[in-house]
């Protein structure tokens, strides 16, 4: 009975170990650690030399993927900001507010590192003070499309010209009548959405007009969505963001205007819509977007322009009394 | 003493079998299932194999200014992917004549992909892009639409990601980002 039972245990010793052992020799530690300085954060992965040389990282506009070449125990920080997700030798970092991201490799000690670049908002850029009524302002005006996206095409017209025409000849007299305008686009390109977005903030405008096409034949004017401002990051990304929420009874006022100066002069039906636009939700200043009238039905000669330029701009004056 | 022996063989079997048991448990524990990706091929396949039973879908196309609802009978899918895939179809064949809605035309869907979230990827052809000409407002009311037809139809996904041709790109018109997850946009 002695033996028979010696037996049963060396045996089950035996196949415990045997299963057990190559567990062990498969997982490698990758420690992760995190930084930040102004608007970049950096991510660092600390691993052997084998781990990181052979590791594949691919980026995208919301995650980071990165491919170990085997599994590994992840040692990370309690506070990392951004939430992840790790299955086999994959680790995945879920992005948000990113505005650019790369990753490189270093030794000594072996690391991987990530560079993420912010969005200003999320890292806590505070909102600038509502400036006093004063007498030269800061426009920006945005022409929709560019470049390799036309928008709206009806023959050889094309919503991405006539845009920047129309956005063009209102700087143009904005700037006769002492006002400070600038363009988002003053050539045909294209701008990526986050990136008028940006280019927008750095001028600090004191308003904000988007100019696009329409497919109806009326004008249409964009507010951004009055809805509560979400505390839950993703939601941020098209609820309204605390810099346009402040403004938005200001953006109502001067779509209000435009709407009154588009039907006196057109005779047309106009107008106004909530949408959770991002161009417009991320502007920090009154903003609105304009939609005039079909390019279907409509010729947009220079009497045209002018005539939807001279109804911005009485559109605004009307703002400032 | 032959007793014995075999005794002692069957105990070692039953170990062994129990440790192998042990050791297969421990594996697959440490190695979870891969996401499930369901091919073109599988959702054709379960199509197919009872084509005499019908089902409802809803399907929400944009008409005009708004969204309008349309029940429609379809052939009855019993995964949830093959079922998005045909509500997905429907959708993209338009309403009428394709006069009052602005849908880009001929969409095909390449893709269909649950990750672990159970959201559920969506990869479409560059046609969602390169035929789509609306304003604002139709570029709204498509993912909108897109949105309403796949959560009225589908069980067990928590939100749905769009791509196209296999890449994530940041719009369809140049009005709202299409590089976030739709619950963002609509909800």
């Amino acid at each position: 009975m002695y033996s028979e039972m010696r037996a049963l245990i060396i045996a089950t010793v035996i196949v415990l170990l045997s299963s057990t052992v190559p567990s062990a020799r498969e997982n490698t530690d990758v420690t992760m650690r995190f930084s930040t300085d102004q608007d970049i954060i950096r991510i660092v992965l600390e691993s052997d030399d084998r781990f990181i040389s052979d590791a594949s990282t691919i980026i995208t506009h919301s995650s980071i993927k990165i491919e170990f070449p085997d599994r590994f125990i992840l040692n990370r920080p309690d506070d990392f900001a951004f939430e992840i997700f790790k299955l086999g030798r994959l680790l995945t970092i879920y992005i948000d507010n990113v505005k650019d991201a790369r990753a490189f490799k270093l030794f000594s000690p072996p690391r991987l590192v990530i560079d993420l670049q912010m969005d200003e908002e999320i890292v806590g850029i505070p909102l600038r003070p509502i400036p006093e009524e004063q007498e030269v302002r800061s426009i920006v005006i945005n022409p929709g499309h560019g470049g390799y996206d036309f928008g709206i095409a009806s023959g050889n017209v094309r919503e991405k010209d006539v845009n920047l025409t129309i956005a063009k000849g209102l700087a143009a007299e904005l700037l006769e009548k002492g006002e400070k305008a600038s363009l988002v686009r003053d050539a045909d390109q294209f701008i990526p959405l986050h990136n008028r977005v940006l280019n927008t903030k750095k001028e600090s405008p004191d308003l904000f007009i988007s100019i696009h096409s329409s497919l109806s034949d009326m004008f249409v004017i964009y507010l951004g969505t009055s809805d509560k401002l979400s505390s839950e990051i993703p939601d941020k990304l098209y609820a309204l963001r605390g810099s346009q929420s402040r403004h938005i009874m200001n953006s109502r006022k001067l779509a209000e205007n435009m709407q009154k100066a588009f039907k006196e002069t057109f005779k047309k039906n106009v107008v106004i819509r909530e949408l959770p636009l991002p161009v417009l939700n991320s502007i920090d200043a009154p903003a609105v977007m304009i939609e005039y009238p079909t390019l279907k039905l409509n010729t947009y000669d220079k009497h045209m322009i002018g005539e939807v330029n001279q109804s911005i701009i009485w559109a605004i004056e009307e703002y400032d009394q | 003493m032959i007793n014995k022996r075999v005794r002692i063989v069957m105990t070692i079997t039953v170990c062994l079998f129990l440790a192998a048991a042990a050791s297969s448990y421990l594996f697959f524990q440490r190695y979870p299932k891969p996401v499930s990706v369901t091919t073109d091929s599988e959702i054709h396949e379960e199509v197919s194999a009872e084509p005499e039973d019908l089902m409802t879908v809803q399907i929400f196309y944009p008409i005009y200014t708004r969204l309008h609802m349309v029940e429609k009978r379809l052939p009855k899918r019993k995964k949830q992917l093959a079922l998005a895939e045909a509500v997905l179809d429907e959708f993209f064949k338009g309403f009428g004549d394709g006069k009052i809605s602005h849908l880009p035309r001929n969409v095909a869907v390449l893709g269909l992909y649950r990750d672990v979230y159970n959201i559920l990827y969506i990869d479409l052809s560059d046609e969602l892009r390169s035929n789509f000409q609306g304003d604002a407002l139709s570029e709204y009311l498509l993912l909108k639409g897109i949105y309403e037809s796949l959560i009225s139809n589908l069980q067990g996904f928590t939100d749905f990601k769009i791509l196209v041709e296999g890449k994530e790109i940041e719009t369809i018109g140049g009005h709202f980002y299409l590089k976030y997850t739709l619950r963002n946009l609509i909800s």
